[in-house]
């Protein structure tokens, strides 16, 4: 009964943080709302490789069932380390491993 | 009994940290096992918070009144941490293509929980790095009586040496 009770209270708060940013997002007040997202971010991360962390970019989910990551590939395991090491720049500990993933995506674009 | 508390807590904990690090190349694992590897780190999350619940609560409940800095320092970025790891799950939901989806539940593309979702995980990976640096001194003590390394002293070392050396 006591664990029913804190897996509730965890839940709960967690309900609140979530009702607490749609509210901010309804009454926009984010730093961001979809036309700056797409002004300021967006169009640029969809564009170019990498806006923000190369290959990695904001561009990554965008016509998702196209995109080549949505199998598991190998092409992506130095983004493990990346992740561990990342920074706004972008960290390649691999780029020969990447260049054929955007090359893939590009032909699987065309196509 | 506490040291078996300790394995189970670190066990988990390395797990969800595997995991984590999993959840945050969708390139390697591919957009499925992303998407339900976060979803079953959000329930790694709520166990984790359940096993170290005794915490959260004495120490929530003299954060401004008698507690050491670095416990208010402690506490204060856990809780930044559960937002953030919040807000990353909540939108990453929202923005689902292969969970929800299955559920029968399809939600219009939007940019700003795109957006959100990035930036929160941006900000989680932060967080985590702290939360492990904090906790640094008790995963390194862990490590070690768990896969116990043997400490050879000098003199012992020497003496084996040179026993070798007649040989």
């Amino acid at each position: 009964m006591k664990l029913i009770g804190r897996i509730l209270i965890i839940l709960g708060v967690t309900w609140l943080i979530v009702m607490g940013l749609n509210w901010l997002r309804m009454q926009n007040m984010l730093p961001i709302n979809p036309d700056t997202a797409r002004s300021e971010r967006f169009v640029d991360g969809e564009h170019r490789e990498g806006f923000m962390r190369p290959g990695r970019g904001f561009g990554e989910f965008r016509e998702r069932g196209e995109r080549h990551f949505e199998k598991p590939s190998l092409d992506g395991v130095g983004d493990v380390l990346g992740t561990l090491t990342r920074n706004r720049r972008g960290y390649r500990p691999y780029p020969a491993l990447y260049e054929p993933a955007c090359a893939s995506v590009r032909i699987a674009g065309e196509s | 009994m506490k040291m078996k508390q300790n394995r189970i807590n670190f066990l988990i904990d390395g797990a969800m940290f595997l995991a984590f690090l999993i959840a945050t190349a969708p390139r390697l694992s591919g957009l499925a096992i992303h998407e339900w590897l976060s979803l079953s780190l959000a329930a790694a999350i709520i166990t984790h918070l359940l096993l170290h619940w005794t915490w959260i609560i004495s120490i929530g409940k003299r954060l401004f009144t008698k507690t050491t800095w670095r416990s208010r320092l402690n506490y204060l970025l856990n809780a930044l941490l559960f937002v953030s790891f919040t807000v990353t799950i909540a939108t990453g939901i929202l923005i689902s293509r292969e969970a929800l989806p299955l559920l029968g539940l399809t939600m219009a593309r939007d940019r700003t929980l795109e957006f959100l979702h990035h930036q929160a995980s941006d900000v989680t990976v932060l967080l985590l790095g702290l939360h492990v640096a904090i906790h640094w001194s008790w995963i390194v003590g862990m490590l070690r009586r768990i896969i116990p390394v043997r400490r050879v002293s000098r003199s012992v070392a020497i003496s084996r040496q040179m026993e070798g050396a007649n040989q």
